[in-house]
Parts: structure tokens; sequence; C-alpha cells
């Protein structure tokens, strides 16, 4: 290659505006890249030629002070006006020294009642509060995950965390998408930083530590601290720094580490990325140690001073957190984590960048097309459901029109049954009728003869008595006639005489029957 | 003061010797025949550390002991305890000081409270001193008896984070399922995290909740009226400082030309043995110097005692249940009506039912006609 294409190929140094140097940089579509630095941009990729550049812009120098290099100026006093606001989320045991820290931190108290060992299940607490130091206003929610650490069985602690720091992230993308929006106004409640407190044993992290952790790296900037550092001597730590570095390094778990690009800071961040995690001590008392008095924690065999370099990292953490990184902290919040999220969730819903031919797919044509199919999907069903609840109906009216047959011909076949037997009854009744008739008659005769027969030979003075007596002979000899005549009837009849003695006293057989007479009301 | 050196008897003068020797009769020495045999025995003790790791519980055996029991420890990483179980390790180590010899036993139970479920991780160490328990009922009830080997876990040293407000659910778990076994007692690890303000809140927290939770520590026994003032004003404040606050160390610090033992901070040295810094003093008096005997006394008398009854009446019972099945009488079956005559029975019911249809019937006609 020859010397002159070298040169081309060789990076130009950050100072210089690239625009001149690479005129193929104006004419991207894309906005100039904050890491132009970055590997991803390999050379080639750079003088790709670019179709339709636009003529590049020509660089006047100016004859006077025009006043435009106050623009600077009049963002940082606008945001000033608007207001500044941070999320932090703290995770860490129950007692662990967390809001002590946030005290410590602010510089203030926060109002925060003791929380329990015995609670069910981690549940977050947020709580807003309103900050201002010289005119800048803060508006400060800290989220705690109270009861983390203090059930038995964790497995599912991390659940509550991810559920909340997603729904964040939903609540701003659906204000987004809104179709009136106002972003402006909108109090952002994503979580900016996390702080993971981790119990000072000097061995190495918990198992819980690892689990949750892992699961929180692609949504939210971690830093891990140790938290109440004063129980660990200076050796100990050093060990178990490095450990704790080992271990997140080596399971894969990205922490958030402070950006070094920016020359300004990239210093002080390289150093201090080299000291996580941080190992603080937080205290809201005062002691007087030398003839002032600092936040400090006394014990009988020293005192532990929060803001001596010596005895923690303490400045440091809030020199990191607060004073240098805050707002690279909210950038990275909404370009890397929201915007992970936001691509997640909307290739779920189909969205797609392009289709197959490359034509950019606007979302309002997606939008109607997923509308319709639903609405086809919805009418199908409707079908369905329709067509099945007709087929129902159709079956229920079937079995109905059976059981009515069935129920006609029952009735029939009773009917039937109680003609015939009425008609036998009938029968019956005729054949005895004809025989009473026929005994009445013999029974004439006979009366006849012996009247005849009595007539001879009696008078006539006795005939009133002897038909008195006559007749009531006749009426014994008729009841005595009567019963054995029953017992022809009954013979006639072909009903069984029953022994009345072992049945049930409710029944009576037809021989009680007919002594109680109510057989021959019948027939006379 | 030792209580051994209390019942040493005071060597009587020659002159008084004749006087002495007519009304005296010689049973006080018995409690040095009492000392010289038990010296020539020896003594054995098991004692349990219990506790999630991390909190100390090496180093406090260490200092107790001065000894290092722990040389080659594999200290697993956060990953491999995701799902740990719980083991159970014995060290034995035979340590003599004066003559006296001790056999000591420290049971170790590394991975308690370390995987992320921790559900039930307290029943391996209930297993074992079950196992323990049985092991001596049977040893106890065989025919020979010279040599049994004591096991059984005397004392239970329970850990107790101090980053915490009081006790956890896993806390009051273990304690629970152990407080019927083992004398347990519950101690503050790694106190060198808290002001004294702080220790005085957490031990009084924790006294409350070992009420509420209703779980049974080890008490320490009543002192007889007629001990000393001093002695008795000891017992007061050991009872008043449960649970014990202790910071254990294993390394040798210099402070004010002393060397101690300690932890050496930027801010100041904190020294293991002083008893404005820690209750570690206490601790140690208490397990090893007053209270070991007291210990092993109440394992046996009502530890072992309970698992001996609860064992002999589950035993008696199974018997019972067992000999029902196998007894020589026959249970026979109630009388119940066989099939053949259910079905004669139900038969007749039907003809009978039929005969009086049959006759309403006809009585029926007979009136309509």
């Amino acid at each position: 290659m020859a010397a002159t294409d070298l040169e081309r190929f060789s990076l130009p140094d950050p100072g210089c505006d690239s625009r001149q140097v690479w005129p193929q940089w104006s004419g991207l579509k894309q906005p100039f890249p904050r890491n132009w630095r970055d590997s991803r941009f390999s050379p080639v990729d750079v003088w790709a030629p670019v179709q339709n550049a636009e003529p590049e812009p020509r660089s006047l120098s100016l004859g006077g002070h025009v006043g435009f290099d106050s623009l600077p100026d009049q963002l940082v006093s606008k945001s000033v006006t608007q207001g500044f606001s941070f999320n932090i989320l703290c995770v860490g045991e129950t007692g662990i020294g967390k809001s002590t820290l946030m005290n410590t931190l602010f510089n203030t108290t926060f109002e925060t009642e003791e929380a329990s060992h015995h609670e069910e299940c981690v549940c977050l607490r947020p709580q807003t509060y309103d900050l201002q130091e010289s005119s800048v206003q803060l508006k400060l929610t800290i989220v705690d995950a109270v009861g983390f650490g203090d059930q038995i069985n964790k497995d599912e602690s991390y659940r509550p965390i991810v559920d909340y720091i997603d729904t964040q992230f939903e609540n701003y993308l659906q204000e987004e998408l809104k179709i009136r929006r106002s972003l402006f106004d909108y109090h952002d409640t994503r979580i900016h930083v996390c702080l993971y407190f981790i119990t000072p044993t000097g061995h190495s992290l918990k198992s819980l530590d690892l689990v949750t952790m892992k699961k929180l790296d692609s949504k939210v900037n971690i830093i891990p601290i140790i938290a109440k550092a004063d129980t660990i001597s200076k050796s100990e730590l050093h060990k178990f720094k490095i450990k704790i570095m080992g271990e997140l390094v080596s399971n894969g778990v990205q922490i958030y580490q402070f950006p070094t690009d920016d020359e300004a800071v990239a210093e002080i961040n390289a150093v201090m990325n080299a000291h996580l995690p941080f190992a603080v001590v937080g205290s809201t008392e005062e002691v007087k140690v030398g003839n002032k008095l600092v936040r400090a924690r006394q014990y009988p065999w020293g005192v532990v001073q929060v803001e001596n370099e010596n005895h923690c990292d303490f400045v440091k953490l809030r020199e990191m957190l607060i004073r240098v990184n805050m707002e690279d902290l909210r950038e990275q919040t909404h370009s890397r984590h929201y915007e992970l999220y936001r691509r997640c969730k909307l290739e779920e819903m189909g969205f797609q960048d392009s289709d197959g031919d490359s034509q950019p797919f606007s979302l309002q044509e997606t939008y109607e097309a997923k509308r319709k199919e639903f609405l086809s999907e919805l009418q199908r069903k409707e079908e369905e459901m329709r067509q099945m609840f007709v087929n129902k109906v159709k079956e229920t009216e079937l079995e109905l029109k059976e059981k009515e047959r069935e129920l006609h011909e029952k009735f029939e076949h009773l009917k039937r049954v109680h003609q015939e037997e009425k008609r036998k009854v009938e029968e019956k009744r005729r054949e005895l009728e004809e025989e009473t008739n026929a005994f009445n008659r013999r029974k004439a005769a006979v009366e006849a003869l012996q009247s005849q027969a009595l007539h001879a030979t009696s008078q006539q003075p006795l005939r009133k008595d002897k038909d008195k007596k006559n007749r009531s002979d006749i009426g014994v000899q008729q009841s005595g006639m009567s019963l054995s005549n029953s017992k022809v009837m009954m013979t006639k009849a072909s009903v069984e005489p029953l022994n009345c003695s072992s049945w049930w006293p409710a029944i009576q057989c037809c021989s009680c029957l007919v002594r109680d007479a109510t057989w021959r009301e019948g027939f006379l | 003061m030792s209580t051994g050196l209390r019942y040493k008897s005071k060597l009587a003068t020659p002159e008084d010797k004749q006087d002495i020797d007519k009304q005296y009769v010689g049973f006080a020495t018995l409690p040095n025949q009492v000392h010289r045999k038990s010296v020539k025995k020896g003594f054995d003790f098991t004692l349990m550390v219990a506790g999630e790791s991390g909190l100390g519980k090496s180093t406090l055996v260490h200092s107790l002991f001065l000894t290092d029991l722990y040389k080659e420890r594999k200290l697993l990483s956060a990953e491999e305890r995701i799902s740990q179980t719980v083991e159970i390790l014995k060290h034995t180590v035979d340590i003599e000081e004066k003559g006296v010899k001790l056999k000591l036993t420290i049971v170790d139970t590394p991975g308690f409270g370390d995987a992320v479920n921790n559900s039930e991780c307290w029943k391996p160490i209930t297993d074992y001193v079950d196992q323990q328990f049985e092991q001596y009922f049977r040893d106890e009830s065989g025919l020979n008896r010279k040599n049994i080997q004591d096991n059984r876990v005397h004392c239970c040293l329970y850990f107790i984070s101090p980053f915490g407000h009081g006790l956890r659910p896993v806390d009051v778990g273990f304690m629970k399922a152990l407080h019927e076994k083992v004398n347990i007692v519950p101690l503050i690890a790694k106190a060198d995290c808290l002001v004294p303000g702080e220790i005085r809140k957490l031990k009084e927290r924790i006294r409350e909740e070992i009420d509420k939770f209703g779980i049974h520590v080890y008490q320490f026994p009543e002192c007889d009226s007629d001990e000393d003032e001093d002695f008795k004003q000891q017992d007061r404040e050991l009872k008043e400082s449960a649970p014990f606050a202790v910071i254990g160390s294993n390394t040798v610090v210099e402070a004010k030309g002393q060397r101690v033992r300690g932890r050496l901070y930027p801010w100041g040295i904190v020294e293991v043995e002083n008893q404005a810094h820690c209750d570690f003093v206490k601790l140690r008096n208490m397990l090893i110097r007053t209270h070991m005997h007291d210990l092993k006394d109440v394992t046996c008398d009502v530890h072992y005692e309970n698992y001996r009854a609860h064992c002999i009446q589950q035993m008696t019972s199974k018997l019972t249940q067992d000999s029902r099945m196998e007894s020589p009488i026959p249970i026979l079956p109630l009388p119940t009506p066989d099939a053949e005559t259910e079905k004669l029975i139900r038969m007749k019911d039907e003809e009978l039912r039929r005969m009086q249809e049959m006759l309403q019937k006809m009585k029926q006609q007979m009136q309509d006609q």
C-alpha cells in the first residue's frame, strides 16, 4: 500500500473537527456517534461511500464575537429551571444500613421506619423528596426493597425488583407512544442507579447477591457497595474486594463502570473504577474529633469518621455518585437500558425496523394490519361460538322430542292395560249379576213351594206373624245364604282366600272384607 | 474463681489432729477423691457451632480454645453456594491443661443458611443430634457398658448476625427445631460493628423475640444462697448480658505496649479479652470455666431423658399396634345378612306391594260402580 493510503486510514486526533477531515460523516443519516473511537466502527465502515451526500458545509472564521458560545449556558439555565430528577434503588438485607447511608449521602433525614425481618415477600417502597441546593432543584426518589434476604426461601426475591423496574420503563414507553404526549413535563420514574449492599462477611458474595445481580445487570446501572465496612480490617478488605470483583467477572455480571471517555473526568473515573466496590460506613451522629464535630461512629476503641478517606470509601462514593456522574447515570439509563427494554417490547408486539423488501415500515401501517387481523380473529371466534350454540340447541330439542314420544307411548300402553282390566271386571260383574238373578229365581221358586206347603197346613191369622217371622227368617237365611254364597262367589271369582293373620294389619283379606259387608253394598 | 479450688479441704495442723480425729469421720475428703478420679479419667465435651457463613464461627472457636482446628478449610464461592446443602463436620482434639485432659469435639455445620432456598436447612443438624442420642441409647441398653463413647452434643453456640434488627426467620426456625434437643447459647457475632448503645438495643430486641417465639435457650442455673457476694454478682452480670456480643480474633497485635489478641483498625484496636469491648471473656468463663459441667448435666438429665422417654413410648405403641394384627383370637365379622336371605326378603316385599295395588284398584272400581 502506498504511504498516502495509510494516511487516509489513520484516525485523526480528537481535537479537530472530524467533519472537516472526513467529509463522508456529514452525509450520514445517523447522528454523530458518541463513541466514534469505538472499535465497532472499523475503518472500512467509515469509508463506505454514501450516496446523495450533501455538499460539505464550509467552515468560516468569524470576524468578531457573535455570542453563540453561550449556548451551553442557555441549556444549563433551562435545565436548572426545569429541575432534575434522580431515582435510586437500594437493595440489601434488612438492617444493613441503607436508610442511614441515604441520610448520610444527602446530609438530611429521610423519614423511614425500621423494617421488620418477618415480611412475607419483597416489596418495593418508593418515596419522593424535593431537595434544593444553591438554586438547583432535585426531585429525588429513593426506592427501598423491603424484606429482601429475610425469607427462608429466597428463590423469588429478585422478581418484585425486576417487575418494578420494568413497570417504570413501561410507563415511560406508554408516555412516549401517546398521541398527545408531554415528555418535558413527565416525571421520570425510571431507576437511574441501583446501589447493591453487600454484607461484610469477609469471604465472598452471598449466593443471593449473585443471583440477584445477574438478573438486574441488564436493566439498571448497578453499583455494588460493601456496607458496615467498619467490621473489616484493611487487609481483609483488600482480599474481600478482589474476591468480589473476581466473582462478578467470572459470572458475567455487568456492573456500572464510570465513564472514561470524557477527558475531563476520565482520569478520576479510572482511578475510582479500581476501588470498586466501595466500602462505606454511614452515620448521622456527630462526634467531636479534635476540635470540630464530624459525622462518625464512636466505639470504645476508637472513632470511625465517615468522611475520612483512610477509614472508609464514603467520600469516593459521594464523589462518584453525585458530584461527577449523576448525569451520566441518567443518560445510560435512557440510552442503554431503556432502549433495550423498548426494543424487546416492541419486537414482542411484532414491530420491526424493516420488512423483507427493506421498505421501512411505518408504525401506522403495522398497527392497522394488526388491528384488522385481530378483528377478523374476533369475528371468526364469534361465528364458531354461535354455531356451537345452535348445534347444542338442536340436540336438546331432539332429545326432548324423544322423551315426549316415549312418555306418550307409555301413557297409551297404560291406558290400554286399564281398559283391559275394566273390561275383565265388567265381565265378572255381569256373571255375578246373572248368578244372583239365577239364585233369586231359584229362591223365589223355593219360597213359592214353601209358602204353598205352609199355606196348605197353616191358618190365615198366623199369616202376619209368619210373614214377619218369614221375613226375619228370610233375612237371617239370606245373610246365612249370603255368607255361604260369598264363598261360592269367591271361588267363582277365583280369588284365593288368603291367610290374614300373617299379613300386615292394614290389609284385610277378602273374607274379612266380605264380613264387613263392604263388598255387598256394591251388588245391592 | 474456679469452683475446683473451692472444695479443697484445709489441711489440719498436727495439734488439732488428735482432737479432730475423735470427732472427724472423714467424708469431707470426698470432693478430693472425686477430683482425683475425674482427673485420671479425663473429660469430654462436644460443642456445636451453627450460623450463616462469614459470621466468624471458626475464628471464635480458635480464640476460645487457642488452637487452630481448621487447618485446611475450603471456602466455597458464591456460585457454588446457590444450592448448597448443609454438611456436618466433626473435629476432635485432645487438649491438656495442668494435668486435666479434655477431649474436645467441635461439630461444624458449613452450608447452613447459605443457599438461596433455605427451607428446612436445619434438618441435617437435628438428624445428627438425634443420631447421637440414639447411639448412646443403644449403647446404654447394651450388655457391655464399659466403654460408652459419649458423642452427644452438649452445647450449641448459635451465631446471630449483627447486621439486622433482631432474629431472622431462619434463626427462629433453627432454634425452634433444636431447643428441645440441645442447650442453645445464642451469640451476637462480629460485635465490632455495633456501638455500645446499639448492642444494648439489639440484645433487648433478641431477648424479646426469644420470649415471643417461645424458644427455650440454655438458662444459667441459679446460684445457691450461701455463695459469696461477688460470685452472686458475677452470676447476675452473666445473666443480664445474655446473649453475648462476641468478637473473635486469631491474630495478636500490639496495644499499649502489650501483645493482645485483637483486631487492628485504622481507628483503633479492638481487644478480644477486654470486657469493655466485648463479652468474649464472659462467654469463655461461662462455657469453659464455670458452666461446662452444668451443660453436660442438662444434656444428660433433660434432653437425653426426653429423647429416651419419647423413644420408648414410640416403641411400645408400635409394639401394641403390631400385636393387634397377629392376635390369636380371630375377630369375627358382625352377623350381617347374607345375599340369599336379602333377595328373598326383597321378593316378598315386591309381592306384597303388588297385591296391595291390585286390591286398591279393585276397591276403587267397585266403589265407582
